[in-house]
C-alpha cells in the first residue's frame, strides 16, 4: 500500500460549502494522484494480483450463457403426474420451436464461418496459456529503398508471459535483445546498458524493433486477433497437420496508437496441442498512406519526449542514437522450433543471461528524469 | 464456458488500471478500493448476460463498481456527504479518458509522463520519491534534505500543476467556472 497523502477528501463532508468548481478541481488531482499510483515498480504486479483473485472468484461459476432460472415448482400437483403435465405444458411451444427451426434451416444453409472460427480462435488462446516454453524462428521484413531488409532472430515465449526476443548469430551473444522477466521489460544492444522499463513502450522507442516490440509474442498476439480482426478457418488450402487460420483487420477496428497493426495474419495451429506452429502478418498498404509511418515519434507515446539520461554516443549507435525514419513493416513470420525445446527456467528471461556482467543497468523509472535540457531529442527508430 | 471465461479476463485485463483508478479517486482507502474492485469484477461476471453489446464497456463495469463502493462505505459508516456529486463529476472525466485513443489507462494518460517531466526540479524529484519510488513524506524529505511539510507542499503543489498541464492538453475538462 502506498504511503501518499493524497488529495484531502475533506470537502466532501461539508454540504454545499464547496462550489462545483473546487469539486471539479479536487477530482482532476485525485485522478492525477491515481494515475501516478501506476508509476510505482510493483503497481503493475498488484494490479495483476487484484484481477488474478477476482477471476479465481468466478471460476467456480457457471458462464453467464449458461446459468437458467430455477422452474417453479407447482406443489399442489402429485408427483407422478409431473412429467406428463410438464410434457403437456411444452407442446405447443415443442411444435413452435420444430416449425421455426425447419424454416431456419431453409434459409441459412451453414453456420456462421466467422462465429465457429472465433470459437476455435478462443480455443487456441485458451490452450496457448497453458503450453510450456517454446522457441520461435522469427523474420521481420521490411521496406527498405532498393530491396526488402530482413532480420532474423529468435522468440523465446515463457510462463507468466516471459519473453525474449534475441537477434545475432545463433549460440552466441546477442547484438540486440528485449524480453521480459515478469517483472519489467529490457533491452540492449551490442554496447552501451541494459535498460529496464514497466512500460515497454518506453524502451521501444530506444530499439531499432520500434513499433514491432508490441507484436512480437504469439501469445499476445492472438489476443489482439480475437479484438480487432475477423478470423476464419481457411478450407481452399488446409494445412496438412492441423487448421489455418485467416484474420482480416476488421473495418472500423480502433487504430492502436503506437504501432500499425497488420492487414491480414495467417497461421496453423497443431491439432494435438493446439500449438502456432507458424505464423505471418503482412501489411498491405501502400508506402505513404495514412496507416504506414505511424511511428512512434508521432504517437505521443510515453517517454518519447521526456528528457532522461540519455544514452551515450557510443551507445547511439546501437540503441537510441542516429536513427531515420522508422521503415514500414512488411512482414512478419513465426516458425515453431519444435527441435529446441526451452527449460522454461525463469532466469533465461532476465536480461543477465545474455549478456556478460559488465553491463550498466539503467532503470527507466528510477532513473530520476534529467534536470536539464537534453542537447538531443529522441529521435525516430533507426533503419534494420 | 473456458472461452467466455477468458475473453472475459482480457476484458477485464483492459479495462482494469482504469477501474482502478477511478475507485482510488473516490476513495482513500485502499481495502475497500481492493474490495470493491473484486466484487465488481465478480458482480460483473454474473451479470455479463444483461450487457448491452452496442455501448463501451467501461462505463457499465464502473457503474457496477460504484454501487459496490457504496454499499462498502454505507456499511462501514464511511460514506460522505457529497460523495455522490464527487462521483459524477470524476465519473464524466473517466468518460471523457474513455474516448482518448488506446488501449489501457497508461496509454490514454501518456501524456502524463511529458507535463511530468515539464515539472520544475524540486517538484520532480518529490512526486519522483513519493510516487515511483514508494516512499512516504517523511522519507522522502530525508533524502532531499527538507522538512516533512515542505516536501509535502510539494507533492500537493505538482498534482496541481499535472491536473494544470492535463487540462492545457485537452485530457482533462476545464472546470465550469
Amino acid at each position: 500500500m502506498m504511503r501518499v497523502p493524497p488529495p484531502d477528501l475533506g470537502p466532501l463532508d461539508a454540504a454545499g460549502a464547496t462550489g462545483g468548481d473546487a469539486l471539479e478541481r479536487l477530482a482532476d488531482e485525485r485522478i492525477v494522484h491515481a494515475a501516478l499510483q501506476t508509476l510505482a515498480p510493483g503497481a503493475r504486479l498488484r494490479l495483476d494480483r487484484a484481477v488474478q483473485l477476482a477471476m479465481g472468484a468466478i471460476d467456480g461459476e457457471p458462464a453467464p450463457a449458461a446459468r437458467r432460472r430455477p422452474r417453479p415448482v407447482d406443489d399442489a400437483r402429485p408427483d407422478r403426474h409431473r412429467p406428463f403435465a410438464a410434457l403437456l405444458r411444452l407442446a405447443p411451444m415443442l411444435l413452435i420451436t420444430a416449425v421455426f427451426l425447419a424454416m431456419a434451416q431453409l434459409l441459412v444453409e451453414t453456420p456462421s464461418a466467422e462465429a465457429a472460427a472465433a470459437r476455435s480462435l478462443d480455443a487456441v488462446v485458451s490452450a496457448t496459456q497453458r503450453l510450456g516454453p517454446r522457441r520461435y524462428l522469427l523474420t521481420i521484413e521490411r521496406e527498405g529503398p532498393l530491396q526488402p531488409i530482413v532480420r532474423r532472430g529468435t522468440v523465446d515465449v515463457g510462463p507468466e508471459g516471459r519473453f525474449v526476443v534475441r537477434f545475432g548469430p545463433p549460440n552466441r551473444a546477442p547484438i540486440e535483445a528485449f524480453g521480459y522477466d515478469g517483472e519489467a521489460y529490457w533491452i540492449f544492444g551490442a554496447r552501451g546498458p541494459v535498460r529496464r522499463s514497466l512500460d515497454e513502450r518506453v524502451l521501444a522507442v530506444r530499439g531499432e524493433l520500434g513499433e514491432l516490440t508490441s507484436l512480437l509474442v504469439v501469445d499476445r498476439l492472438l489476443r489482439r486477433l480475437r479484438q480487432d480482426y475477423d478470423v476464419v478457418i481457411a478450407d481452399d488450402a488446409p494445412a496438412r497437420d492441423g487448421t489455418r487460420f485467416v484474420a482480416t483487420r476488421r473495418a472500423g477496428a480502433r487504430e492502436r496508437p503506437w504501432h500499425p497493426g497488420p492487414d491480414r495474419v495467417t497461421f496453423e495451429v497443431a491439432p494435438d496441442d493446439r500449438v502456432v506452429t507458424s505464423l505471418e502478418a503482412t501489411w498491405l498498404s501502400a508506402p505513404g498512406s495514412p496507416r504506414h509511418g505511424q511511428g512512434l515519434q508521432r504517437a505521443g507515446l510515453p517517454g518519447a519526449g521526456l528528457p532522461r539520461q540519455g544514452p551515450t554516443d557510443s551507445e547511439g549507435a546501437e540503441l537510441a542514437g542516429d536513427r531515420q525514419p522508422a521503415l514500414h513493416p512488411k512482414r512478419l513470420r513465426f516458425e515453431l522450433l519444435r527441435n529446441e525445446p526451452l527449460s522454461g527456467e525463469p532466469g533465461w528471461f532476465g536480461h543477465q543471461r545474455h549478456h556478460d556482467d559488465r553491463r550498466e543497468v539503467v532503470d527507466e523509472e528510477h532513473a530520476p528524469p534529467r534536470l536539464r535540457t537534453p542537447r538531443r531529442l529522441p529521435s525516430p527508430p533507426r533503419v534494420i | 464456458m473456458p472461452a467466455d471465461r477468458t475473453a472475459f479476463e482480457i476484458l477485464i485485463r483492459e479495462h482494469s488500471e482504469m477501474l482502478m483508478a477511478y475507485l482510488r479517486s473516490l476513495v482513500d482507502d485502499e481495502e475497500i478500493v481492493e474490495e470493491a474492485f473484486q466484487q465488481a469484477v465478480i458482480d460483473t461476471w454474473r451479470s455479463l448476460d444483461q450487457f448491452d453489446r452496442s455501448r463501451p464497456f467501461g462505463p457499465w463495469l464502473r457503474g457496477i463498481a460504484r454501487h459496490r463502493m457504496l454499499v462498502l462505505l454505507r456499511s462501514r459508516g464511511r460514506l460522505r456527504r457529497r460523495l455522490a456529486e464527487f462521483e459524477r463529476v470524476v465519473a464524466a472525466r473517466f468518460a471523457l479518458l474513455e474516448q482518448r485513443s488506446g488501449d489501457t489507462f497508461a496509454e490514454r494518460l501518456a501524456a502524463l509522463r511529458e507535463c511530468l517531466a515539464a515539472l520544475p526540479d524540486g517538484q520532480r524529484d518529490a512526486i519522483d520519491l513519493v510516487y515511483a519510488r514508494e516512499r512516504d513524506t517523511r522519507a522522502a524529505a530525508t533524502a532531499l534534505g527538507l522538512d516533512w511539510e515542505t516536501v509535502r507542499k510539494r507533492v500537493q503543489r505538482a498534482r496541481g500543476a499535472l491536473a494544470e498541464c492535463l487540462r492545457a492538453r485537452g485530457i482533462l475538462p476545464e472546470p465550469t467556472a
